[in-house]
């Protein structure tokens, strides 16, 4: 028998020391945003020892941020193939699988995670969302229930509930679950933004411009200034209406509606331009309510609330 | 007032959500759901300890004030929202900034409608620089209505009637706002300035008096005190203030010209030569030099006060006053040799008229002249009466954590 060499000696008898300071270069590297550093100390961890899950589930997040979602398709399959236990596992390689649009193996992927965990609440939520994603609102509506049950007070997923219950029709029940997830978390914005697509659905202007200004506190995007100076346009707010599609535009300045949207705001000024004053609330009257009574605008507020 | 907690609020009924506005300055009008949020969002911001870091309301303040207030004004537009007035004051300052006064107006309206009383005093100051004082007194009148004791708004409102020509009503303010702030000793010389302007030397003179019983030291108060003396007629008092002035500092320029003028009243030429000649070496203005020749002149410095006067064209070309006087002074010119001019000559010696005549003896007119040289004291500046506050900066960043 030959001697084997160097190369192959450090191939079957790998040093522990020198494989775990690989791994720990690899991670250091991983987090300090050096991908290429990362994945050559990881590939030279597997080369060290090509079974080595941990070191399989690195490389797969590393070319996962680097935009290689087969290569980490593979490399988290690589790391189930040597570990079927392992929950990071799963969930990167059903994160993989949603980055590559193949929603239906993701479901598989969270299924086989449930099976192994069935209180792990991420695996139900995003199970949740691929199925939502593959338009089965009441498989989704089972898993948010089931992460509800589990946790009652989890506001993204009364949130996805909403926006499943919304796609059903059932608007009442959404606009409930909607404000479950504002009340959980009150600077909700994926929230806020179901809130004003079921506001803009049911034609209520007053809610849409409530929440696309709360909305816009927290994150600017053109076409939520677009929807909200169509619905101060609803209300007959004409200069609001022109800030709200001058500001749209200045963010985005493709947006052809805006311009559209700009021209008739001020159209709109040379016939009517009401100012709300003091009621951030206009266009939201609800008879019986004690502010809606005592306000000196109410007059107006129930014309144009629907 | 202590922070009620979530929970509290949350089941708060009318009543006491509009009590917990009250108590945290928030605005209570509007349907009870926004409402609670409203104090929600307000208690969920105190109890959350944040770091400061400026946000899109800091740069437009700060653009604003570097001037340039069109790019602060398009940062401002981008930080409107529908309950928070400060942005729309924001927007008005900068609008104001590059002068567009009626967009500033507007901007200030829209804040008042929000319930934002101290914009009255940003429309007010708007109002002001585009010489509207009644308007910007009826904005300050505005404001005062529901704060009818705030000194801000009662100084600004006697600033703008002072302004406007009102100086009787602009000190009668004054002394409102010395009734309902005793301890603000500052007011005596805004007092005392606005009844010097109204034509009223002894009570501005009474007024400076106070000021100077707050501030032995403020030069200021002590100068224009010997000014309304010496409008009163008492001279000798009025020397006496600006002497003290000048004992502290003896190169007060101000102090120099109107102790110079004190003593022209008093008929001491040579001191008011002195001290006029000292003040103008600190302070040539075209006031003190007129003062300055005009001594030189009634002393018979006859080239002196021509020179003086042509030192004041420099500054005042146009001056007719000290154009007339250095014609007046000037040498006559020397006889022309030609034929034409000795004809002329002759002609003049032939027949003398009683006008010319009469024109021959300047010097004879310089006594009365110099009464002119009895200008009205210079009176020092006022310091600046207290300004609208800024627009705050705080909400936008705040809520975006």
């Amino acid at each position: 028998m030959s001697v084997p060499q160097d190369e192959e000696r450090e191939r079957f008898l790998p040093s522990v020391d020198r494989l775990e300071a690989t791994v720990h270069t690899g991670r250091k590297a991983l987090d300090a945003g050096r991908y290429d550093d990362a994945l050559r100390a990881f590939n030279e961890a597997l080369r060290l020892k090509p079974e080595y899950d941990v070191a399989w589930l690195l490389r797969g997040h590393t070319l996962r941020r680097m935009g290689d979602f087969d290569g980490a398709l593979q490399s988290f399959a690589q790391a189930l193939r040597n570990n079927q236990d392992t929950e990071e596992g799963w969930m990167g390689l059903a994160g993989a699988l949603h980055e590559l649009r193949r929603p239906k193996e993701e479901v598989e992927a969270y299924d086989q995670l449930i099976k192994l965990h069935p209180r792990f609440v991420e695996a139900w939520i995003n199970k949740g969302a691929a199925l939502h994603e593959l338009k089965d609102y009441p498989g989704a509506l089972a898993c948010y229930d089931k992460v509800l049950s589990i946790r009652p007070e989890h506001a993204a997923a009364w949130n996805n509930r909403g926006a499943a219950l919304l796609r059903i029709g059932d608007e009442a029940r959404a606009a409930e679950c909607f404000d479950r997830a504002l009340h959980f978390n009150p600077d909700f914005f994926d929230a806020m933004v179901n809130r004003i697509f079921l506001g803009q659905k049911q034609g209520r202007h007053g809610e849409v411009a409530f929440w696309a200004d709360r909305a816009l506190r927290i994150r600017e995007a053109g076409w939520l200034w677009y929807v909200k100076g169509l619905a101060h346009l609803g209300l007959l707010e004409a200069t609001l209406a022109s800030k709200a599609f001058e500001r749209a535009l200045t963010l985005d300045p493709s947006l052809r509606d805006a311009k559209a949207g700009l021209r008739r705001a001020r159209s709109l000024r040379e016939k009517v331009d009401f100012y709300r004053g003091v009621y951030e609330c206009f266009g939201m009257h609800f008879p019986g309510d004690p502010g809606c009574a005592a306000c000196e605008i109410a007059a107006k507020c129930r014309e144009v609330t629907k | 007032m202590s922070l009620p907690s979530l929970a509290e609020v949350e089941h708060a009924d009318w009543a006491s959500l509009e009590r917990m506005c009250a108590d945290l300055g928030l605005n209570p009008k509007g349907r009870s759901s926004v409402v609670r949020m409203r104090v929600l969002d307000h208690v969920r911001r105190r109890v959350r300890s944040e770091t400061w870091r400026p946000d899109v309301a800091h740069h437009a303040a700060l653009l604003t004030r570097l001037g340039h207030p069109d790019t602060a004004a398009r940062l401002w537009e981008s930080t409107i929202h529908l309950d928070e007035p400060a942005p729309w004051i924001g927007l008005g300052q900068a609008h104001l900034g590059s002068g567009d006064l009626r967009e500033a107006a507007k901007a200030f309206d829209r804040a008042i409608q929000m319930g934002d009383a101290a914009a009255n005093l940003h429309r007010a100051e708007s109002l002001a620089a585009a010489g509207d004082y009644e308007g910007a007194v009826r904005a300050c009148d505005a404001y005062l209505a529901s704060r009818p004791r705030d000194l801000r708004g009662l100084l600004l409102k006697a600033n703008f009637l002072a302004r406007g020509g009102w100086a009787n009503e602009a000190a009668t303010v004054v002394r409102d706002a010395f009734e309902s702030h005793p301890d603000a000793r500052e007011l005596w010389r805004g007092l005392g300035t606005l009844l010097l302007s109204a034509g009223r030397p002894e009570a501005a003179a009474e007024a400076y008096h106070e000021a100077l019983r707050a501030d032995p030291k403020d030069s200021e108060s002590w100068v224009n005190r010997g000014a309304a003396l010496l409008l009163e007629g008492r001279t000798h008092e009025a020397i006496g203030a600006f002497r003290e002035v000048l004992e502290s500092d003896p190169r007060q320029a101000v102090a120099l010209n109107n102790l110079g003028v004190a003593y022209l009243r008093e008929g001491q030429m040579k001191s008011a030569a002195v001290n006029l000649e000292r003040a103008a070496k600190h302070m040539e203005t075209p006031q003190v030099l007129r003062n300055v020749a005009k001594v030189q002149e009634a002393t018979h410095q006859v080239a002196a006060a021509a020179e003086s006067y042509g030192r004041l064209l420099v500054l005042k070309p146009r001056d007719a006053d000290a154009r007339a006087a250095r014609k007046r002074l000037e040498p006559p010119p020397a006889p022309r040799r030609g034929r034409a001019a000795k004809r002329k000559l002759a002609v003049r010696k032939k027949k003398p008229t009683a006008r010319r005549r009469a024109k021959k003896p300047r010097t004879a007119r310089s006594p009365g002249r110099t009464a002119r040289a009895r200008r009205p004291p210079v009176r020092t500046r006022s310091r600046p009466q207290a300004r609208p506050r800024r627009p705050s900066k705080r909400k936008h960043s705040r809520r975006h954590r």
